[in-house]
């Protein structure tokens, strides 16, 4: 089995938390797992490694969770938490729920990564959408 | 030095009817601005007191409140934007407008081009109908290209061939093997990609061509277009890249979700 290299997730790591810091999307999981199957060439147990690691690294970053299964009106981003929210304690989480689906190529919604000041203006956002929907239904 | 219980009582009660007093004069301007929206008579330009002052942001005629205070206009000139209004640049000028409403006009835009495009594909000098711009707001632009779009769709159907056909995505977005654009500096992901302004709107027009607008997601927030294909895609704004086109859907071989293009704002 092949594991993946530390100079490999330290790139996944630095990747995406780039990009947090540059758009406000965020990053899911699709395109992490996307890179360790598809540039990597991982699979089972190492890529669940490499997973845990990544997600841990952008946790440690400052980045949290998000699933759009877990939104509700006052959780409109879907803003998910796993005990203490150590970065382990996330990234255990979210693996292992990941896993639990038999590790499929995420969908592009599924478990995202963002920092608070994205969500913030995300938040917004999506309430001017909202207004103007509904402006535009009057 | 203590005071008694009486003197607080006192004092509470004198509290509470000054704000008896406040409601009941809330209740009467919110029945008088009922009444005066209900006949079209709201001006926003009308004068209020001042905030801080005595019935500070009530309306009133101009006349001062009788104690020699100035009176400041409250609302003069056009409604505050809106806190989340902002400027994209992806235009022949910078348009100003929500980020749902940029990425409305996109798409309207995106749409019309294809639909020109089927059209020419069979009557080459065909020129579709409209006016260039209604108004220099957003929404007049948006209504400008909705309706070229209309004259693009009504020529197809003269034509007897309404379908404006789409690519299969990995046409859309690759060339040479390669996805189109550069790799976005510093990001040493080759899926976030940057084209110039003419690409992106020939790669949008191109991905949307024969799409179906669908549901939002509860995490995406833009407008997601389903292509006939099975591929989706996302158009949104995003603060510092302005107009974003997302692949949320690929066809995960050549194309895999989460690539994305934006545009190079070099002028």
């Amino acid at each position: 089995m092949k594991n993946a290299r530390s100079e490999d997730i330290e790139h996944c790591i630095r990747t995406n938390l780039f990009e947090i810091s540059t758009d406000d999307i965020g990053v899911g999981i699709c395109t992490i797992v996307t890179h360790g199957r598809r540039r990597l060439h991982l699979e089972g147990a190492a890529l669940v490694e490499f997973l845990r690691r990544v997600v841990a690294g952008l946790v440690t970053g400052g980045a949290s969770p998000e699933d759009p299964t877990f939104v509700t009106p006052e959780n409109p981003r879907g803003l998910a938490h796993f005990g203490a929210d150590t970065p382990e304690e996330i990234a255990d989480g979210v693996v292992a729920a990941w896993v639990a689906k038999g590790m499929p190529d995420p969908d592009w919604g599924d478990w995202r990564f963002n920092s608070a000041e994205n969500r913030a203006w995300l938040e917004e956002v999506a309430d001017q959408m909202r207004r103007d929907a509904e402006a535009k239904a009057r | 030095m203590f005071r008694s219980a009486t003197h607080r009582i006192l004092e509470d009660e004198a509290a509470a009817g000054r704000l008896r007093a406040e409601l009941l004069g809330l209740r009467v301007d919110a029945s008088l601005l009922r009444v005066l929206l209900l006949h079209r008579k709201y001006d926003p330009g009308q004068p209020r007191i001042p905030a801080g002052q005595s019935g500070g942001g009530r309306w009133t005629d101009g006349g001062g409140t009788g104690d020699g205070e100035r009176i400041r206009v409250a609302q003069n000139g056009p409604p505050r934007p809106a806190r989340s209004t902002t400027t994209t640049r992806l235009g022949a000028r910078p348009l100003e407008g929500t980020p749902g409403q940029i990425s409305e006009w996109a798409a309207t835009r995106m749409q019309a081009d294809a639909a020109v495009a089927a059209v020419r594909r069979i009557d080459r000098d065909w020129r579709p109908d409209y006016p260039s711009s209604l108004t220099e707001t957003i929404e007049g632009e948006t209504a400008a290209e909705r309706a070229r779009l209309e004259s693009a769709e009504a020529r197809l159907a003269e034509l007897a061939d309404p379908d404006v056909r789409g690519e299969v995505l990995h046409a859309c977005v690759m060339e040479n093997g390669e996805l189109i654009g550069r790799q976005f500096r510093n990001a040493n992901d080759v899926t976030t990609r940057t084209v110039d302004r003419e690409t992106f709107w020939e790669l949008g027009s191109r991905l949307i061509a024969g799409a179906e607008r669908i549901d939002r997601l509860p995490n995406y927030d833009g407008l997601r277009y389903l292509r006939w294909d099975g591929s989706v895609f996302g158009l949104r704004y995003s603060r510092k890249y302005d107009l974003t086109i997302d692949i949320l859907g690929g066809d995960e071989l050549l194309v895999v979700r989460g690539t994305k293009f934006h545009f190079r704002r070099d002028r």
